[in-house]
């Protein structure tokens, strides 16, 4: 199974959402690989975080203030590809204060803008940590019920 | 295959792209206003139908063809679309095509006149004649798609 994790950024709140899911978070965003790595969130393509116990894939992807557009787009995308896409979760993690995030992305592009994307994302999303740890609770939720699925789905010869 | 051509309403470069391809437009010469209105979804979509992948037809080598208005994700867009494909171990089968490059500014006004402000009794004729501006360029463009298509 592939989980995608949709947000306005594939590097900040959705990266620790997918981390927490991976039972890597430890309430610091120091040990996050690619966290706030701008360059690699423009890039639009999705971002592979790791693979959990079970060899379920977690991906995250950012789509910026355009998130319902890309949401709808995806989800016609895997209609097109119904077959394909029977081992896909798409789902999404929003938080408080996503313009912020919006902001501090933004001003990675200038002198110091590391530093300062860094910083606004660590007081943004220090404050949001339970709101993105309830999500990422209901996403495992949502891959557990997938599963289970599937594997009905299979004992009844219908896979 | 499946061949989707967006632009940022999915109304009008993208509608004629897709129009373009499936032979319901003529290539030889500039197509009429009328012909132009005549096309499913052109200048007729709202705000709800941002991200719907929308059926336009199916091509002679039996290549499904679709229209899509992303807003404002750029060229981005192709590569999340093509970068989830790849996801699915579809990316061979899909070919994502930004009709963006050919828009001019006669159709960005025209198309925000008729679909963003409400007025298509004005809108309409002004982008119209962008798109006809447009057309040999659109043309030229699904004459590549089809050979990457072919391949």
């Amino acid at each position: 199974m592939k989980v995608l994790i949709l947000g306005t950024s594939g590097v900040h709140h959705t990266l620790v959402a997918a981390n927490m899911i991976l039972s890597r978070f430890q309430d610091d965003f120091t040990g996050i690989d690619r966290y706030c790595d701008v360059q690699l969130d423009r890039r639009g393509f999705p971002i592979y975080v790791g693979s959990d116990e079970e060899g379920r894939h977690i991906y995250t992807l950012g789509a910026g203030k355009e998130i319902e557009t890309a949401r709808k787009a995806l989800e016609g995308l895997f209609e097109v590809f119904s077959d394909e896409s029977r081992y896909f979760l798409i789902t999404e993690v929003r938080i408080k204060g996503e313009i912020w995030i919006r902001l501090a992305s933004a001003l990675a592009r200038v002198p110091l803008g590391n530093w300062l994307n860094r910083l606004i994302s660590d007081l943004v999303l220090k404050r949001q940590i339970p709101l993105i740890r309830a999500q990422a609770e209901k996403i495992q939720q949502q891959m557990e019920d997938l599963m289970r699925m599937d594997y009905r789905r299979l004992r009844m010869g219908t896979g | 295959m499946e061949i989707i051509y967006h632009c940022f309403g999915g109304s009008h470069s993208s509608v004629t792209a897709a129009a373009i391809h499936l032979e319901m437009l003529p290539t030889h010469r500039i197509p009429t206003r009328e012909e132009l209105m005549a096309l499913p979804y052109f200048d007729k979509t709202t705000d709800n139908d941002f991200g719907l992948i929308k059926l336009m037809g199916v091509d002679g080598y039996g290549n499904r063809v679709y229209v899509l208005g992303k807003r404002s994700l750029g060229d981005r867009f192709s590569r999340v679309l093509k970068g989830v494909a790849e996801l699915m171990g579809v990316e061979r089968e899909l070919l994502v095509v930004n009709t963006m490059i050919y828009v001019n500014w006669v159709m960005m006004l025209g198309g925000y006149v008729s679909r963003r402000i409400g007025l298509p009794m004005f809108g309409r004729p002004v982008v119209c004649y962008g798109t006809r501006k447009a057309f040999l360029d659109l043309v030229g463009l699904v004459k590549t798609v089809k050979v990457k298509a072919a391949h």
